[in-house]
């Protein structure tokens, strides 16, 4: 239960320029090899190489980190307008951040980028999302089905009334129970 | 000016500077006729005249087969990539929108705790909703266990709720009935002393 004390939101946006720009100095690291490589002299392929992944690479990892940065920041506002919590944040907020990112280019190349940004984050979101549901089923044909479970207890006693009865109020709420609605 | 070193080694000084006039004499008549300038859009800088070569059309029977077999692969590689992508959008628009899904539940129940007097006495007026915490600080995945029981089936959803007093776990669960789902308890419960359960809706 100690995870729920403290509000991830704003010490995200640290962890996320962090871990972006790690990622974007990794990736453009192997990226700019190649290329560093192929454009050598002969004789000089792998000093040529390496300067090119010192010159380059941090480069890649620092635009990394704008983008990771930019959308932490939007996601952390979007959670605390909308007070909630769901994959609709993080697709906005990777448009938004394609449209910020974008803004010297003017509108055309900000609504292409804004575009590409949410299709991007939809797509992240939607693999997390059938990957966390299929997978189970995926690893493991021949399990049971998921239990059944009980009735959790603080809801006390089996109400008598029969289920879906009452049509008069709202969800068939019980005559016994006050008024809430 | 290639043409001028060649022919400086060749000739005597005199007789270059006499050849020079007349090959600048020739070009000053030359130059005035500008290249037209093209005043359509389609206009190719530079650079492109440089690096964008156009294929050539195939004259040979067997080359133009070639091409429109080609040309048929990546018009069938774009078409089944456009499937695919259509196929995803469907699924996850499923997963979104569907009655059962986790997350359209988790919106129906926050928005049936927020309306509520008795939760906004016990969190505070603004109640903030999310799932668990993943290592990232990342609360979007809302827990749910999905099973069946007396031949029904049933969803039960996790979420924590937030409010400026308070803070707590809702839990709801629904059922399908007659092919449509509904509510079978919606709860929460405070974590604050004095701990209390809230029923907002019972009906097991």
């Amino acid at each position: 239960m100690e995870e729920y004390t403290r509000e991830p939101c704003p010490y995200r946006i640290g962890d996320d320029i962090g871990s972006a720009f790690a990622m974007g100095l990794v990736g453009g690291s192997i990226f700019q090899a190649f290329g560093g490589y192929k454009n050598a002299a002969k004789g000089k392929k792998m000093v040529g190489m390496m300067r090119e992944i010192r010159m380059r690479s941090t480069l890649t990892g620092v635009q990394f980190a704008a983008w990771g940065g930019m959308f932490s920041t939007i996601d952390c506002c979007l959670v605390a307008i909308r007070k909630k919590e769901d994959p609709i944040n993080s697709i906005v907020s990777g448009g938004l951040t394609g449209a910020l990112l974008a803004i010297r280019s003017g509108p055309k190349v900000m609504a292409g980028s804004a575009i590409l940004g949410s299709v991007i984050l939809a797509m992240i979101e939607g693999v997390g999302l059938v990957t966390t549901r299929w997978m189970g089923a995926m690893m493991d044909p021949t399990q049971p089905p998921p239990e059944a479970l009980d009735d959790p207890r603080s809801l006390g006693q089996k109400s008598q009334a029969e289920p879906g009865l009452d049509q008069s109020r709202p969800f068939g709420i019980p005559t016994g129970l006050p008024n809430l609605s | 000016m290639n043409f001028f070193l060649i022919f400086s080694y060749i000739l005597t000084p005199s007789q270059f500077r006499n050849f020079s006039r007349t090959i600048s004499a020739l070009e000053l008549t030359k130059k005035p006729q500008k290249p037209v300038k093209q005043e359509n859009a389609l206009q190719r800088s530079i650079l492109e005249e440089v690096f964008v070569k156009e294929k050539q059309k195939p004259t040979t029977f067997s080359g133009k087969v070639a091409e429109k077999a080609s040309n048929t692969f990546m018009y069938t590689a774009v078409a089944v990539g456009v499937g695919l992508i259509g196929a995803f959008v469907y699924v996850l628009a499923g997963e979104f929108f569907a009655q059962d899904s986790p997350q359209t539940i988790f919106n129906k129940a926050l928005a049936l705790v927020r309306e509520d007097g008795r939760c906004q006495d016990i969190f505070g007026a603004s109640i903030a909703g999310f799932g668990e915490e993943t290592s990232r600080g990342r609360r979007r995945h809302v827990a749910h266990h999905k099973y069946e029981k007396d031949g029904m089936q049933r969803i039960r959803v996790l979420f924590h709720v937030k409010g400026d007093r308070d803070e707590g776990i809702a839990q709801a669960e629904m059922e399908q009935r007659d092919g449509d789902w509904q509510w079978r308890f919606l709860y929460v419960e405070n974590k604050h002393r004095p701990k209390t359960t809230h029923v907002l809706i019972d009906n097991r």
